[in-house]
């Protein structure tokens, strides 16, 4: 039992003493496996005590008792019409916000107001208003949520959507004041184990400049025991894609906050999200069948996104455009490789690493 | 028994094309043990295939207890009267490796090819039917048969490439004039005449034969590669026109039965079920009759829209939008699907069982390989895709058995099965697919 107590703590020394280590060349690069809206969740009661929203279909049935007496133009093709053109004006259906007083997410302004939620572990202050809209939409919750399912696959499954950080200047992942964070887009597949479920660390991401050069962002960064917290980036760009549709999300102010580790990070990725850009992801991606799956009514999410919306209001009619949220953000250590240093792929080039590992 | 053979050798003989025997079809066309034909030949070994779609509710799908004597949990209790006769496949898995999870189509694409698709327009290699069927299909008239109860003619899990798809029939009446209307030689009819037409028609290609190798000797390389090509499909035809120009072996189970009625389109459950059955019966008649020894029949789809009377949503959307019951731990009208794929399986298993061959079934000398898309269809999980097989291959294999697999590649099945029709392979699959291992806890 000693013998066990004392490899346990030599092991936990080894550990220690890696991340109090800085990386080869000074440098760590990660590319994002899992992404999705963060969602605090109980079994529901405490978060949505009126229950969880109804979707197209659903809202169909309540609002067409007999649609067998109204033409298509009248019924379907008008849910479709109020979808694809949206309107925050309110409507008859009741839509259930999150009560509850807790939610994941950070403090983006720096204040603590009425309608800020409390992390659960007890920091006041954060700023999550999607979660607010999306959190009683049994598709945005886990385990089986269409949205999170989708979402998280998606990742895997898609080339398009690789995002990855390239951390430099970094001395120690256990401590450093100052280090700088480059986002990139990446082009290559995930290196997985044979389940292709399992994201293996020590994969080889090269760095997309042809395509991705205008998602490429640049921000300063610190680390307090362990965790990365950066400084807002404005108008971070992530492609997003789903179900094969490709798509963007835009985040304005963003932020991560992730703890390091050899092989992985892990934490929140926040800022304020485009309203529009948000929604129509979220349409463009998922039909009214998938929708329906996840009991997900776009017209009454577009009001509450609006409703909702706290930041970068428009010069002109004062309306906020953009809403805070906080993703869920896993991302796997790998070698980042950028082809060219003239900012083009260039095969007679002498290719030179971003990343050690 | 003797005297029966030498009647139908020497008519045959005295005749040439044309020959009439007045038998019935009579146990005595078998040896003593009926595990023969008098000819000496063996009974036919037969391999068929069956689907069906959208995986299974695993806690009321999975057995507690593996090996002989498992239990039937709710969602498969159908399979009562003829587990004896099957093997339930659980724990099995189908590893993608860097290929992405294509719902609905990454699992079943791996249990027949061996191969993780990388795209939904993949189909790689070929499945293991078309495998089996080079194997076993070249003395019938059919290579090998396939139909599918959805009535659409794109729900198929069986190609020979990836463009390649063979088409199921969809129809029972087209089936049935495909397989009883022109070109079928009743086994077991007393008289039998050659078609004048098909020996014409033979006559014909023999000497575009002729001719083309003739012209052989005087052509390149590469004109020789497409002639040879050619001549391949000649010989394929040949060997088409030659088994309609031979009396069959007589075979005991086979009856000609009536055209069936002509059935409406539609996917509601009590359709789907009475078209698998009169295109299941087809089939089997199919094979009691040798006109083929490989078969695909398909219950449902990987996207199954099979519908249930007064529930709103179709197999796939209920797979999807229905909450899991909290009191039952599953969904309840997503099982009720699965509920009637399962007594369609047995269904199935019972007909075959129901075809004396011998001193056994039609069962007794085929093998079934029984595969679905997922495992678990709300999350599109493929880790965990259960299988069955039915009848024991002339008496090599084990039945009435629940295996688990223990994580082991679900390929294993299919390996053993082309293993068992006799095609030689030393491994099948490939990346984490790839296997070299039978199950061999249900090998004799």
């Amino acid at each position: 039992m000693r013998a066990v107590v004392a490899l346990g703590a030599a092991l936990c020394l080894v550990a220690a003493r890696a991340a109090a280590e800085a990386p080869p060349g000074n440098t760590i690069g990660y590319v994002f496996t899992d992404l999705f809206w963060s969602v605090y969740q109980t079994d529901g009661a405490e978060e949505c005590p009126q229950g969880f929203n109804d979707g197209p279909r659903e809202q169909f049935a309540a609002r067409f008792p007999a649609p067998e007496k109204l033409s298509v133009e009248e019924t379907r093709l008008a849910m479709e019409a109020a979808t694809w053109h949206p309107s925050g004006a309110p409507h008859d259906f009741a839509f259930h916000e999150i009560e509850s007083t807790y939610a994941y997410g950070l403090d983006l302004d720096g204040e603590s107001g009425p309608n800020d939620f409390r992390h659960p572990d007890g920091s006041p202050g954060i700023d999550n208003e999607i979660y607010r809209a999306v959190g009683c939409i049994i598709g945005f919750r886990g385990p089986d949520g269409v949205e999170y399912i989708f979402q998280s696959k998606a990742i895997k499954d898609e080339a398009y959507n690789r995002m990855m950080i390239n951390l430099t200047g970094v001395d120690s992942l256990e401590n450093d004041d100052s280090i700088t964070v480059t986002v990139y887009r990446g082009r290559d597949e995930l290196l997985t184990d044979a389940t292709g479920e399992a994201i293996m660390p020590g994969g080889t991401q090269r760095v997309d400049r042809r395509w991705g050069e205008s998602l490429i962002r640049h921000t300063r960064g610190r680390i307090e025991d362990g965790v990365l917290i950066t400084e807002p980036i404005d108008g971070l760009v992530i492609p997003w894609q789903n179900l094969q549709v490709p798509s963007v999300q835009r985040i304005r102010g963003a932020r991560f906050e992730l703890r390091l580790g050899q092989d992985g990070a892990e934490g929140l990725l926040a800022g304020y999200a485009d309203v529009d850009t948000f929604y129509y992801q979220l349409i463009r991606n998922d039909s009214t069948h998938h929708l329906a799956n996840g009991q997900i009514s776009a017209i009454s999410l577009y009001k509450a996104l609006r409703r909702l919306a706290d930041a970068y209001p428009d010069p002109e009619t004062g309306e906020h455009t953009a809403i805070s949220t906080a993703l869920d953000v896993r991302m796997t250590r790998v070698h980042i490789v950028d082809e060219a240093d003239d900012g083009r792929d260039d095969p007679g080039g002498s290719a030179f690493p971003v990343s050690g590992r | 028994m003797s005297k029966v053979t030498r009647r139908r050798f020497l008519r045959g003989v005295l005749n040439g094309g044309a020959v009439t025997v007045g038998l019935p079809l009579l146990n005595c066309f078998l040896n003593e043990n009926g595990s023969a034909l008098a000819s000496g030949m063996p009974v036919p070994q037969r391999f068929g295939t069956w689907s069906w779609g959208l995986g299974m509710s695993e806690p009321v799908f999975v057995p507690k207890r593996t090996g002989r004597g498992f239990d039937l949990p709710e969602e498969i209790a159908a399979l009562a009267p003829v587990q004896q006769h099957i093997n339930l496949y659980t724990n099995f898995h189908v590893f993608r490796d860097d290929a992405p999870n294509l719902c609905h189509h990454s699992g079943w694409v791996v249990l027949r090819s061996g191969t993780a698709p990388m795209s939904r327009e993949n189909r790689p290699g070929e499945t293991l039917d078309v495998t089996i069927a080079r194997k076993l299909g070249n003395a019938t008239r059919f290579r090998s048969l396939s139909a599918t109860a959805t009535g659409d003619v794109r729900d198929s899990f069986s190609y020979e490439g990836g463009n390649s798809v063979n088409a199921p029939e969809w129809s029972p009446l087209r089936f049935y004039e495909r397989l009883f209307g022109a070109g079928f030689q009743d086994p077991n009819a007393g008289s039998f005449t050659p078609d004048p037409k098909v020996m014409v028609r033979k006559s014909v290609l023999s000497a575009v034969r002729e001719d083309a190798k003739a012209l052989e000797k005087n052509l390149g390389a590469e004109d020789r590669a497409r002639l040879d090509q050619y001549f391949t499909g000649l010989r394929d035809l040949e060997r088409r026109f030659d088994l309609q120009l031979t009396r069959p072996e007589p075979r005991e189970a086979c009856v000609v039965v009536d055209p069936p009625p002509q059935l409406p389109a539609g996917l509601d459950a009590d359709l789907v079920s009475r078209r698998h059955r009169m295109l299941g019966e087809l089939m089997l008649m199919a094979v009691a009759c040798d006109q083929t020894r490989v078969f695909n029949m398909f219950y449902a789809s990987a996207f199954s829209a099979t519908t249930r009377p007064g529930y709103d949503k179709p197999h796939h959307t209920a797979t999807h939008e229905e909450a899991v019951d909290p009191a039952l731990g599953y969904q309840p009208n997503t099982s009720w699907f699965t509920r009637r794929a399962m007594e369609e399986w047995a269904w199935f298993v019972e007909a075959m069982a129901s075809f004396r061959e011998g001193d056994g079934t039609l069962l007794d000398n085929t093998f079934v390989y029984a595969t679905t898309d997922q495992s678990y269809a709300k999350i599109h999980a493929i880790e965990g895709i259960p299988m069955f097989s039915a009848g024991s291959a002339g008496g090599r294999v084990r039945t009435g058995l629940h295996l688990d697999g223990g994580g082991t590649p679900g390929c294993r099945l299919g390996l053993t099965a082309q293993r068992l029709m006799g095609v030689d392979i030393d491994s099948w699959g490939t990346k984490s697919n790839t296997t070299a291992s039978e199950i061999g806890e249900i090998l004799v």
